[in-house]
């Protein structure tokens, strides 16, 4: 399991595809043959990674965003980002 | 010399015909057990020629698939469903058009019910207890799903565990000679649960889920379309045949129609759980 830091920036894998939702998406590997569901926190949090925003960044982001959440939101955050590493839809960049 | 009960069955199946050579009568009687709602299509025909032999006493069977022979047995049952399946893959294994679900369906007027779902998931139990209690059997294990939304059914005869056929046996007393028993279980010719039943065509009005939960007092919980998608992946057989997996058709067939997730535990509770969808007011 990868150590999340403030610094890393998470980068789109190429192989990944999304259909979107209403409130939901779904994300996909056809080479992989991987498809997963994302609620809407990763679904906020997977379009802040643009390759240019930290994890930081989006935590911040969303913070500024919802502020009466502010209490959860680094724990959503980091837990999306950790799903979507693990299923390989993002990787960290130093 | 010329065998006057050998012949050549043809069986229909998406816009393809498979021919099924026999020997005898009582060859051809289990494909017409198998395959009488499955007129050929006039499309074309297939590559792959089967043939089912049986002859002796007691009566040996073979199947086979042009030069390999798939099953040699005495079990009618276990012959049946290798050939079943055998015409499934077929069927599928080119088809880069329509999208191949496993999955059970019912109709109610020309409205579909699907229920997509993995081998236990209970699809058989559910397409045999709806049947017996007034809709349209489609299928019980495969709908070929047009962009359109109609489905075009495998319908064959329903295809029940053992468990579950004994307990469908207490509510609907079978003539032994209309099934087909098998160690694993039996084949139900759909008849036998609905005689009024017709060909049909439908349109995916609704896609559930069904689970089997021993116990379970049954529940319908409306699903979004995200995770409808996400599970009808996890049933698609022909994937792969299609460009990006034919994600973007299941997601846009998901959008169009409501799901569900059913729970059961119990024939029984089927059809209350059901009932919101079973009503034809549509």
């Amino acid at each position: 399991m990868t150590t999340l830091l403030d610094s890393h920036i998470p980068v789109l894998n190429s192989d990944f595809k999304t259909e979107q939702f209403d409130n939901e998406i779904l994300l996909y590997s056809v080479t992989s043959t991987l498809a997963v569901y994302l609620n809407q926190t990763a679904m906020m949090v997977y379009g802040l990674c643009d390759g240019n925003n930290s994890v930081g960044d989006i935590i911040t982001t969303l913070e500024t965003a919802y502020p009466e959440q502010i209490s959860s939101i680094r724990a959503d955050v980091t837990d999306s980002l950790q799903q979507l590493v693990d299923l390989g839809a993002i990787r960290l960049s130093a | 010399m010329l065998n006057p009960e050998a012949g050549i069955y043809r069986v229909g199946l998406f816009d393809s015909d498979f021919e099924i050579g026999y020997n005898s009568a009582a060859a051809k009687n289990l494909l017409d057990f198998l395959f009488q709602d499955l007129p050929p299509t006039g499309g074309t025909v297939a590559d792959r020629r089967f043939d089912v032999v049986m002859a002796g006493n007691p009566v040996q069977m073979s199947l086979w698939l042009d030069e390999k022979r798939y099953y040699h047995g005495t079990s009618r049952h276990e012959l049946a469903s290798i050939l079943v399946n055998e015409i499934i893959y077929s069927c599928i294994f080119g088809n880069c058009r329509d999208h191949a679900i496993h999955a059970a369906a019912i109709s109610i007027g020309s409205r579909g019910l699907l229920f997509p779902g993995t081998s236990g998931s209970g699809k058989s139990s559910l397409a045999a207890w709806l049947t017996a209690n007034g809709c349209n059997y489609l299928t019980d294990e495969l709908a070929m799903v047009t962009a359109d939304g109609i489905i075009q059914p495998f319908t064959r005869p329903l295809c029940l565990k053992l468990p579950s056929f004994q307990i469908l046996a207490q509510h609907f007393p079978f003539r032994e000679v209309d099934i087909l028993h098998g160690a694993s279980g039996a084949m139900i010719p759909h008849r036998c649960l609905n005689q009024q039943w017709q060909p049909q065509s439908a349109t995916v009005d609704a896609i559930i889920f069904p689970r089997y939960v021993k116990d379970h007092p049954g529940a319908l919980t409306p699903i979004s379309s995200a995770q409808s998608c996400l599970k009808i992946i996890g049933c698609f057989v022909n994937a792969r045949n299609m460009a990006d997996h034919g994600i973007h058709h299941i997601a846009s067939l998901a959008r169009q129609v409501a799901s569900y997730e059913l729970q059961f535990g119990s024939y029984e509770v089927i059809l209350p759980a059901l009932q919101p969808l079973l009503a034809d007011t549509r």
